[in-house]
């Protein structure tokens, strides 16, 4: 009952103050910023109004709630526009009892797994035939076919790397109706023209920020994950943070301060596509590039090279973009498992414990 | 309770202007803003066709042609219902004639494949972003 006639806000206080460590308390102190939680079905609905919840995976997502109290809530109001809800981890459909079926692949290592008397026949982006058990396949992309004979049952089909800790086998009706426990939920951006935006929120009176995100990264194009203004190299008091940087390099963590810009890059990832929980701390009073941005990848300071410099300087009022660079370009396909920032300084043990706890919705390390 | 289906849609350069002003008339606020992305085939610019690619609601699906591409596809290929789209986008202050909806039809793609399948099988690919000179 305690649950229920609750705010967001409220309930995520509530949560703070039960033992679990909350994001709600980096917000405590009145912090501009936002909190998105793909994993909480009532922040979601599929119209950019607010008027038709999301009530299960696979229905768009045209507005999401923030849950920071500060009310940026993010909005798309184009129907082909708006990412999914989803939680789907299994490649395949009508698992319990697996029939020849096509499917669509990346160029990556998956994990088949099923059980059974019947063998699985794979041809086109993998080749071989396989008996009841848990198999490497390396898939180019492209249409993967599985040619079943006899009797093959609770059949999986995924990313080798797809998360750490779920539940082995995910049982898969069809495109839209699926298991979900144990299985994260994520917005799924296409890499093609999913967004989603805020009005401008007034981050005019700090010079620190802290970005936290859980994403997985499906594309090896450049891509704008989140951005605070339509393009942060021309625009003072922006930043952004890239997804696959080239060809050599992952990430990359954009900004400009005091009208100049400056990026920082990782190098290339161990496997793609890949799972990330990605911290950024960015402070507009050092006019240093690398003391004004430095990011961490699972809980981590990757190495970096630096590109251009930043001046002094405190952030803008700009919308905030998620998923495409100014609702435009640098179309972002990836799965947000969670977004937050903060338009403040976090400490050590903030940035931890925030970390560890996007981890938990997003199961990357 | 709207019932969504996904649709790759792809139309030509030269209507796309068209495209964007019908799909809002027809759709209303979420037709409006579709075919942001550009593409040509050699990823270079100008584009040649630009696409959307998302979940729609059926009743918009019911009035679009349909290539039905996907092998295991149980939906029936459709020419679409241009007279229907004419008359809803004429009644929504958007004048147009059947013929003319026809012709974007018929200059269009419109699949439920996965849209990078679409765009590989008509030999497209998204413009590529070009860099600022400060770097990306």
């Amino acid at each position: 009952m305690i649950g229920l006639g609750l705010s967001i806000t409220q309930r995520a206080v509530l949560q703070m103050l039960r033992a679990e460590y909350s994001p709600a308390g980096l917000f405590a102190a009145g912090e501009q910023g936002a909190w998105y939680d793909p994993s909480d079905m009532i922040t979601m609905f599929q119209d950019a109004a607010g008027t038709t919840p999301v009530t299960a995976v696979e229905q768009p997502v045209g507005r999401i709630l923030d849950k920071s109290g500060r009310g940026n809530h993010a909005t798309q109001t184009t129907s082909t526009s708006r990412p999914v809800l989803s939680a789907r981890v299994n490649l395949l459909t009508a698992t319990e009892t697996l029939a020849t079926q096509t499917v669509t692949t990346r160029a990556t290592t998956q994990t088949l797994r099923f059980e059974g008397a019947g063998t699985v026949t794979l041809s086109g982006t993998a080749t071989g035939t396989y008996s009841a058990g848990s198999h490497s396949v390396s898939t180019t992309a492209g249409n993967l076919t599985l040619t079943v004979s006899g009797t093959v049952t609770k059949a999986d089909l995924r990313a080798s790397n797809m998360g750490v800790g779920l539940p082995a086998y995910q049982a898969v009706v069809n495109s839209t109706t699926y298991d979900t426990t144990g299985f994260p939920k994520y917005l799924r951006f296409d890499g093609v023209d999913d967004f989603l935006v805020t009005n401008s929120i007034n981050f005019t009176s700090t010079d620190k920020m802290t970005v936290f995100a859980g994403v997985r990264d499906l594309s090896t194009a450049l891509a704008s994950i989140v951005e605070l203004s339509a393009v942060t190299n021309t625009l003072s008091g922006a930043f952004v943070l890239y997804g696959r940087v080239a060809a050599n390099g992952d990430s990359a963590f954009g900004l400009n301060t005091g009208g100049s810009y400056g990026y920082r890059k990782t190098g290339a990832p161990a496997a793609f596509p890949y799972s990330a929980v990605i911290s950024d701390s960015l402070n507009g009073a050092t006019g240093n590039l690398s003391t004004a941005v430095q990011p961490r990848i699972n809980g981590a300071t990757p190495s970096l090279t630096n590109t251009g410099s930043v001046g002094a300087g405190n952030f803008g009022n700009y919308p905030l973009y998620i998923g495409r660079r100014g609702g435009t370009s640098l179309p972002a396909n990836i799965n947000l498992y969670s977004l937050i920032v903060r338009g403040a300084q976090s400490s050590a043990g903030q940035i931890a414990s925030t970390e560890s706890w996007v981890n938990v919705k997003t199961g990357a390390y | 309770m709207t019932v969504w289906t996904y649709r790759a849609i792809i139309v030509p350069d030269a209507q796309v202007s068209y495209a964007r002003e019908l799909s809002a008339a027809v759709a209303g606020p979420a037709g409006d803003g579709m075919y942001t992305t550009p593409l040509s085939v050699t990823g270079q610019e100008p584009a040649t066709h630009w696409i959307s690619a998302g979940l729609i609601s059926e009743d918009f699906a019911a009035l679009l042609p349909f290539a039905g591409y996907r092998e295991f596809n149980e939906i029936d290929p459709s020419s679409g219902n241009a007279a229907q789209v004419a008359e809803i986008a004429t009644a929504n202050g958007y004048p147009t004639t059947e013929a003319q909806v026809q012709a974007l039809f018929d200059a269009s793609e419109v699949t439920d494949e996965e849209a990078h399948e679409a765009m590989a099988r008509l030999g497209l690919q998204m413009v590529q972003f070009t860099e600022p000179a400060n770097g990306i």
